[in-house]
């Protein structure tokens, strides 16, 4: 036998849009399939393959059914610590949905050698009720430890942990953060031959963070096949020896994690749909236009995304189709979370900007030296208007003009990826004496 | 080391499914530990629950439909006659609805983790047998205590445990993975409950229906099982014909309710 520990051959899994199927119409499917079962035992053989091809055929057709992995051909070798990246809904967690046996492959199979534990999330099936000691133990066997493995593990966990104080004392009455570290002990301390493992360092404190870092270092130096997921781009280039992009179901690059990331976070270009030039839910009387918008890192290479406490400019064409008096003018581009709440501003009349004159086209470039919000997903609105802000004097005004990714980034430039949320980061240090 | 072959559309082998089976047996302990555990925190008498349900409702039955109903008992006092009744048939429900709800309310964990799905009904029936147990030894305690108590009681037990469970998680795997699809089921089980409560000789004893009901009595097999735990304490004779096929039909239940469920094990965690 090779020396894969996972062998993935044309993987596939298809899901259907919206919700479960009307009840009648299940169970007519399901009392159909339920007697082809019993005619395909009749016949033995002669399986209704055709019936079942001409069925496949007609789902592929149906819009309402979508492939979220499709023709995932993967070799993962034993001992190899794995990183699959890409945007929210390419695929990553169903892969790891597949693989960890949580949910079927509609195509193509997978082979691995070992047992498979899967860290889907932080203390799955954790119980309020009960308390840290139990939990410990809930936890461990559903992760697919036994007992006795747990009972021996015990002190090693709580000490992990850092909750000694608190084993007897039921879990709702943890704090957030000493739920999260019980949680992660546990999972901390399985020994499985592959690990699988999805986006769950994403929580906790720095500190904890980093012991989490090393502790999976040191797994994977025990010759453990690790595969996981992160959207945390620093913990990717340090604990994989290779990563793979997936993109709308498909591997689209695999090889070194520096080289993978790289084309991730150039690849992904502007939001598809209509062009900022054919919008049409736009203010103002369009004596200048915006037409485009796209985001450039500090060497000027197009990104789809950047990471907090990197250069990012945001490059906006525009259009002029009357003249445009640039010493009286207000451009402005703002920032905004999912609940419309404004978090910067960028106005050119507070920052005194000397515009050049415009032409009939042209660009205008907001440079942002350091990106100081934490990673998530910011409308960008863009505003351009005669100075006398009267509702007849504005150009162009445009809410949604696209959408900033912000990642997780190495701000304090300390190796510890700062947290995620839809709120700032700003430079400093805390110090005493 | 094991190889594991995920296939896309194949179901995996009855030894596969044994052995994984096997394998997550302390699992089955587990979740069995948890719902007993949380079931009883935060209440004031705890475990205490356990002794008083059975006897409230048995009083209850005795003023009712022994008092004022004066129903027949095939000449056990009303107290033994619905206490034997209760502490089996109460069993069974608890096990069949709680089987029915496990999969739907451990939708958290099967959407997160992998384990032999059927783990968490064979859970439920597992903790049921410790509320079972507790009312046995009160059963037998009471009929000690009313001078009616046989050894065929202890020696029965076995038989009857087996029909109650393998009933109960047969009916209850159906269910349960009917459930993860059509939530319409949820709402039918309490009801699907009171009926089936009113199909078996529960409040009444089973020689008071027609011929041909009992000629058929064994597609319910708590039919026989109520009335043997009664047969038990009048030392009476044992339908027998009645017993063997309704442990024949228990056991086909549970071979249908195991097949029903794996077909859509694999599922589950694309429907709940």
């Amino acid at each position: 036998m090779s020396d894969a520990a996972i062998q993935i051959s044309g993987l596939g899994k298809r899901y259907r849009y919206g919700e479960v199927r009307s009840a009648n119409d299940t169970l007519r499917a399901d009392l159909a399939e339920w007697a082809k079962g019993l005619f395909k035992r009749g016949n033995g053989q002669q399986r209704p393959q055709t019936l079942h091809a001409i069925h496949e055929r007609h789902l592929d057709a149906d819009p309402s059914y979508f492939w979220a992995l499709r023709d995932i051909n993967l070799e993962i070798k034993q001992g190899e610590v794995v990183g699959i990246i890409g945007r929210n809904g390419a695929g990553k967690s169903t892969l790891l949905k597949v693989l960890s046996r949580i949910t079927p492959p509609t195509e193509g199979s997978v082979t691995y050698h070992g047992r498979i534990a899967s860290l889907l999330e932080v203390g799955t099936g954790f119980h309020r009720e009960l308390t840290g000691r139990e939990n410990i133990f809930l936890n461990g066997s559903i992760l697919g430890m036994k007992r006795s493995e747990i009972a021996r593990k015990l002190d090693e966990i709580i000490a992990f942990a850092e909750v000694e104080k608190f084993m007897e004392t039921p879990v709702k009455f943890y704090s957030s953060g000493m739920y999260v570290r019980l949680a992660f002990a546990v999972a901390a301390h399985l020994e499985p031959e592959i690990m699988v493992v999805d986006e769950v360092l994403a929580v906790g404190d720095a500190a904890f963070q980093k012991k989490c870092l090393g502790k999976m270092q040191d797994v994977s130096q025990h010759g453990r096949t690790v595969l996981f997921v992160s959207h945390n781009m620093a913990a990717i280039k340090t604990l994989c020896s290779r990563a793979v992009l997936l993109n709308a179901g498909r591997i689209e690059a695999q090889g070194k994690p520096e080289e993978v990331i790289a084309r991730y976070l150039a690849g992904a270009a502007p939001e598809q749909g209509i062009s900022l030039e054919q919008r049409t839910d736009r203010l103002g009387n369009g004596a200048l236009r915006f037409t485009g918008i796209r985001f450039t890192n500090k060497f000027g290479q197009e990104v789809g995304e950047v990471e907090s406490g990197d250069e990012l400019n945001v490059v906006v064409s525009y259009k002029c189709k009357a003249p445009v008096d640039e010493k009286r003018m207000i451009l402005s581009l703002s920032l905004w979370d999912d609940l419309k709440n404004l978090l910067t501003l960028f106005s050119s009349d507070e920052m005194g900007t000397a515009f050049k004159p415009f032409h009939e086209q042209g660009t205008v470039t907001v440079r942002i030296p350091q990106m100081l919000l934490r990673a998530g997903q910011y409308s960008v609105k863009l505003w351009a208007s005669h100075l006398d802000t009267q509702a007849e004097s504005v150009y162009d005004c445009v809410e949604d003009a696209a959408t900033l990714h912000v990642m997780a980034g190495n701000f304090w430039k300390t190796g510890r990826v700062n947290r995620e949320g839809n709120y700032s980061l700003m430079p400093g240090s805390i110090s005493n004496e | 080391m094991n190889t594991t072959i995920i296939s896309a559309g194949q179901h995996e082998r009855v030894r596969q499914f044994l052995k994984d089976l096997w394998d997550y047996r302390e699992l089955c302990l587990t979740f069995m530990e948890r719902d007993l555990k949380v079931r009883y925190k935060q209440t004031v008498i705890g475990v205490l629950w356990v002794v008083l349900q059975p006897i409230f409702t048995t009083l209850a039955y005795v003023l009712i439909f022994g008092k004022i109903a004066r129903m027949p008992t095939d000449g056990l006092p009303y107290m033994l006659f619905y206490f034997a009744a209760n502490v089996s048939w109460s069993a069974f429900a608890r096990e069949f609805t709680g089987c029915a709800l496990s999969v739907e309310g451990n939708a958290y964990l099967i959407s997160k983790v992998y384990f032999p799905r059927v783990v968490v009904p064979a859970s439920v029936v597992c903790a049921s047998m410790v509320d079972f147990l507790i009312g046995w030894l009160m059963l037998n305690g009471i009929a000690m205590w009313m001078g009616h108590w046989h050894w065929q009681l202890v020696a029965m037990t076995p038989l009857l445990l087996a029909i109650q469970c393998s009933a109960s998680l047969g009916i209850g795997l159906v269910l349960a993975a009917l459930n993860a699809q059509y939530r319409d089921v949820k709402n039918a089980v309490p009801f699907l409950a009171q009926i089936m409560m009113l199909a078996t000789p529960v409040i009444y004893p089973l020689s008071q229906l027609p011929v041909w009901v009992r000629e058929i009595a064994f597609i319910n097999p708590m039919a026989a099982v109520v009335t043997a735990y009664r047969d038990c304490l009048t030392a009476g004779p044992f339908d027998w014909q009645l017993l063997g096929l309704s442990l024949f039909v228990s056991v086909f239940y549970l071979v249908g309710g195991l097949w029903f469920f794996r077909r859509r094990e694999a599922k589950l965690a694309d429907i709940l």
